[in-house]
């Protein structure tokens, strides 16, 4: 609601001030008609001089190079000291896995092969299998 | 007060009604008219900020009077390639008018002006307006046309005019629309050379938050040689 009046207080004033307002662009219009002469005057007296005024101002050369040259310095002193990097090292190399699946792909076994024999140890399917097969043998 | 009232009819009050709903529906629409002006306008003087980003960020002005400058003289730059075309059509259509008025043929501002003049559209106001409550004027029915457009196409004087019409049109129309973008966009410059080189604290405060500015906190020795102006 708030917004609707003000949309429609905001009407009435540039409604009120349109007179002041096109008066105004009237007069910028003659203006803008002299600085477009002035331009292209301008732009005459620089083509003579070697100059294009469609290429941009030194100041946008000078500033860019400016910036530039500061980022080369960042990086150099970057490389110079750099930032210290935290190692990760892994202990132990990847493991295969065994996936077991029966014949409509459902999951059956899930192993891990420890490739390095010191450390090998069966998986926790097998030790429980292992024991289960302990506790018959035991049972007989 | 309450005579008038009661003189009121009944049509007499429906037609108050829906003239009063049309000024409020031609106030809102003209309200929203403004507010696309506005944000066409904020739009084009964007490009103030990107085209001066660089150099202050260089910082190449230091004050505001040679932000100014050039940020002037860059708008300066894109009126005129803006302007260039809509400019150049209305020179030619100018120029061409120009060397056919030299050339002794039945051509001038006059017949120009007859061909303009049958483009008319008149309409007769007489007896459409109906008055409510001795002052005010209401539409009673449409008027009628007393004259529809002609045109004249198998005359190459009434070419040109139409021509020339169209270019001049459309020339106006879009030079006053890139001239519009040139006072939004030096407007912005005056907004844009304080905004980036006032003082402000508030600003100073939440740059010293962010980004640890000057956060060296001064030595006893100083705070001592100012105690008599701080305390």
């Amino acid at each position: 609601m708030f917004d609707f009046l003000k949309t429609f207080f905001q009407g009435l004033i540039y409604l009120l001030l349109s007179p002041v307002i096109l008066a105004f662009l009237a007069i910028y219009m003659v203006y803008s008609f002299f600085v477009f002469l002035f331009m292209f005057i301008k732009r005459v007296i620089m083509f003579f001089k070697g100059e294009n005024m469609k290429e941009g101002m030194k100041i946008d050369k000078v500033s860019q190079l400016h910036l530039d040259n500061q980022d080369a310095e960042k990086e150099a002193l970057q490389a110079v000291n750099p930032t210290p990097m935290i190692n990760v090292q892994s202990t132990s190399a990847p493991q295969p896995i065994i996936i077991q699946t029966d014949e409509q792909g459902r999951l059956k076994n899930i192993k891990v092969l420890n490739t390095n024999p010191v450390d090998a140890q069966p998986s926790i399917e097998n030790q429980v299998f292992q024991q289960l097969e302990a506790k018959e043998k035991d049972n007989d | 007060m309450i005579n008038l009232l009661v003189k009121l009819s009944e049509s007499d009050k429906r037609v108050l009604i829906a003239l009063l709903l049309v000024l409020i529906i031609v106030l809102i629409l003209f309200g929203y008219l403004v507010k696309l002006i506005k944000f066409i306008l904020a739009k084009q003087a964007a490009f103030v900020d990107t085209s001066m980003y660089d150099i202050v960020d260089a910082n190449m002005v230091s004050t505001p009077k040679e932000f100014r400058k050039v940020s002037f003289e860059k708008n300066r730059r894109k009126f005129y390639f803006e302007a260039i075309f809509p400019f150049t059509v209305m020179a030619l259509v100018n120029i061409t008018i120009v060397i056919l008025l030299l050339f002794p043929i039945n051509f001038n501002y006059q017949v120009m002006g007859n061909y303009f003049y049958d483009l008319r559209l008149s309409l007769n106001w007489d007896n459409c307006f109906v008055i409510l409550l001795d002052w005010i004027p209401a539409l009673e029915h449409w008027p009628a046309v007393t004259h529809s457009p002609v045109f004249y196409f198998t005359e190459w004087q009434a070419w040109v005019s139409y021509i020339y019409l169209i270019a001049m049109i459309y020339g106006i129309t879009h030079f006053t629309i890139c001239v519009c973008a040139f006072a939004s966009r030096n407007y912005r410059t005056i907004m844009a050379a304080h905004d980036v080189f006032d003082k402000d604290l508030k600003k100073l405060a939440d740059a010293k938050n962010l980004n640890n500015v000057h956060t060296k906190k001064p030595t006893e020795e100083m705070k001592e040689a100012v105690e008599d102006e701080v305390k």
